[in-house]
């Protein structure tokens, strides 16, 4: 469970209520971020080539969306060598990042819950 | 309340605010992010496991001259389970890694919490089913126990065979489906263990084999080919 994250049916609620406005701006806006960081989630770091095949993002709308996430200290982006690969520019998810789409994933499972009860 | 049709945005679209998405909106990111995110982890999933099989592939041939060049069978196990151990190293590094976090991922984004548990056992049970007959088989081998050799190759290989069988209609792993390749991959292990322990007049006993390269070797350009189209491959992983 993630530090401070609030319990509760009320605080669920609460969370929920806020999420709208949390996802129509910001670094958690596009499904091409959520999908970098849910990965990175797994993988912790990457290279700029494989998120651009991955995600397939123009090469210039992808530097916008590291950018964004960047400036949000969600990842890191910097030139470094890989084995067998040479030198590359590598992605790597932050420790508040990882704090971020983790909440951001649970609370999307909430939202789920609510819309479709079972 | 009618809603005054706000547009979908595609998926990487990074405007700024324009007020708040419907509900749906979120709901379909979602969807759009499990999409992209199970796609990425099936090509890496299959792209580590083509090279793991092509650098296994050498493992006969260089097993064969170590066999050539000194006649202890337990040297020859020794380095063949060192040659499995470094192969498998340098896979986690190029993609065979993460693999619990991978599906903890998915479970989040599918909706449960939890997330890996059930797979994390289905894993562990099949390295135990894969891996005990090896172990089995290479202690009755250093023995020279011929008959135990020949029983835990074929249990080994029939192992394999029910596992496929009872697996086959519920194999519903998110990141790797066993392929054919896998399969043959992993039959094949069997198959070159029960052919060693023929006695073919001028051949000695670990030349049986010799023929898992070719099906390494196979598997791993398939597997390394068949990578990429997992990137493009429609699916729908995410409710």
């Amino acid at each position: 469970m993630s530090e401070g994250q609030e319990s509760g049916a009320a605080g669920r609620e609460r969370r929920i209520e806020e999420l709208p406005s949390l996802s129509s701006s910001g670094p958690l806006s596009s499904s091409a971020r959520v999908a970098i960081l849910a990965a990175l989630l797994a993988f912790r770091r990457t290279t700029f080539t494989e998120l651009m095949l991955a995600v397939n993002l123009p090469k210039s709308s992808l530097n916008l969306s590291l950018a964004m996430l960047s400036e949000s200290g969600y990842v890191t982006v910097r030139r470094g060598f890989i084995p067998m690969g040479g030198p590359r520019t590598i992605v790597e998810i932050t420790p508040a990042g990882e704090k971020a789409i983790r909440d951001h994933l649970l609370l999307m499972q909430d939202l789920a819950r609510k819309l479709l009860p079972r | 309340m009618a809603s005054f049709g706000r547009r979908p945005r595609a998926i990487g679209d990074g405007e700024e605010g324009g007020g708040a998405p419907a509900l749906s909106e979120l709901i379909g990111q979602r969807k759009e992010a499990g999409e992209i995110v199970y796609r990425w982890f099936r090509f890496r999933a299959r792209r580590g496991l083509g090279v793991f099989y092509l650098i296994l592939s050498f493992l006969p041939v260089l097993g064969t001259i170590v066999g050539t060049l000194s006649s202890s069978t337990a040297l020859a196990i020794v380095s063949a389970s060192v040659g499995v151990v470094f192969s498998w190293l340098v896979a986690r590094s190029t993609g065979l890694q993460s693999f619990g976090r991978m599906r903890s991922t998915i479970g989040l984004l599918k909706g449960s919490k939890g997330g890996g548990g059930r797979g994390r056992r289905g894993d562990a049970l099949f390295l135990f089913i894969v891996l005990w007959p090896w172990v089995a088989f290479a202690w009755a081998s250093m023995a020279g126990t011929a008959p135990l050799e020949v029983l835990f190759a074929v249990v080994w290989f029939v192992e394999l065979v029910a596992y496929r069988l009872l697996t086959l209609r519920r194999n519903t792993d998110p990141i790797v489906d066993h392929r054919m390749e896998d399969w043959l991959v992993l039959v094949s292990l069997p198959a070159a263990a029960l052919l060693s322990t023929v006695q073919i007049p001028g051949a000695q006993q670990f030349y049986g084999f010799m023929f898992l390269s070719p099906i390494l070797l196979f598997s791993g350009l398939k597997s390394l080919y068949d990578a990429p189209k997992e990137l493009v491959t429609s699916i729908d992983p995410v409710e």
